[in-house]
């Protein structure tokens, strides 16, 4: 299913340095390139077949959500299997829900729900309990992030 | 805290990842009806008040060859071979296996309150990591494997500023 690639030292290096952070600027891809020491079409040319490889999945800004005011939690919720089908259309159509994975666990279904207050947090728990009536579920409000980065190596 | 345009713009580039073209910011500017310059000005802005942390491409963990993937719970509270933030640090923070790493309020019938995903080749890479780490704990982790992704996404903004 997976294919395996072959990437060469280049590659890697490109990978590793966008995974490492580009500037803010109009061009961000030129000093990227400087810094791989290639011309930036070729950078371009590069990133965008590493994208369609799906090597690369993207590349964007990422927010710092507790300074943004907002608070969250971690559900875990059993769901029966004949139910997931239903209940992952109904929690994918959240906007305030940005992942939804099936775990192997008692408890199945795991997601997290982000809002402005810890009352619209719970608001928004109480109906989804409601509206999804599952089994058993736990709300787990995030304290304190510690770390959040993937930092794979490429090598 | 936030002016409405900042808003907008982290609104926006919450939902939209960053072109690969030679000038990636046009097209937003335009969607957002402002100069090319106004809104990389409040990019860095943005950035200058930690309200963003970075910007950078985001590689597949399946394709890089980390197929397994597990969230694992921890009862720090439970933890009796020393110091707790020393444990956090050198076991989760400075690894590179552990992507995500967080506090939480324990649930009576979930007693955990430590959580992170830990990504490797093997469901044996992880099984061992926990039988290793988690010796010196009183509530043994929970090792929740992940059997589908039903969704990942940026958390969308634009519903919350």
């Amino acid at each position: 299913m997976s294919k395996k690639y072959y990437l060469d030292d280049l590659m890697k290096s490109i990978l590793s340095k966008t995974q490492q952070g580009l500037e803010i600027s109009a061009e961000p891809y030129k000093s990227l390139a400087k810094s791989c020491g290639i011309e930036e079409r070729e950078l371009i040319s590069r990133l965008k077949w590493l994208k369609k490889e799906k090597l690369l999945k993207r590349i964007n800004f990422s927010f710092n959500t507790k300074k943004l005011g907002l608070v969250s939690t971690l559900i875990g919720c059993q769901i029966p299997e004949e139910k997931i089908k239903t209940t992952r259309e109904i929690i994918n159509n959240r906007q305030n829900i940005s992942h939804n994975y099936l775990r192997e666990h008692r408890l199945n279904m795991w997601f997290t729900l982000s809002a402005r207050s810890k009352q619209e947090l719970k608001f928004n728990l109480d109906e989804l309990k409601k509206k999804l009536k599952p089994k058993e579920i736990v709300s787990l409000p995030t304290e304190k992030l510690y770390k959040l980065r993937l930092n794979l190596n490429v090598n | 805290m936030l002016t409405d345009k900042e808003k907008k713009v982290a609104g926006y580039f919450s939902k939209n990842e960053l072109e690969i073209s030679p000038r990636p910011f046009t097209k937003a500017a335009a969607a957002l009806l402002m100069q090319e310059e106004e809104l990389i000005a409040i990019l860095n802005k943005l950035s200058q008040k930690k309200i963003i942390k970075n910007l950078r491409g985001v590689l597949n963990h399946k394709r890089a060859g980390y197929a397994k993937n597990a969230l694992i719970a921890w009862n720090m509270d439970g933890f009796t071979c020393g110091n707790k933030d020393e444990f956090i640090k050198k076991t989760f923070i400075d690894d590179d296996r552990i992507s995500h790493c967080y506090k939480r309020t324990p649930h009576k019938s979930f007693n955990y309150d430590t959580f992170t995903m830990m990504h490797a080749k093997s469901v044996k890479e992880i099984r061992n990591f926990v039988n290793e780490k988690g010796a010196g704990f009183r509530i043994k982790p929970a090792v929740l494997f992940t059997r589908k992704e039903l969704k990942k996404e940026m958390l969308s903004l634009g519903s919350l500023l």
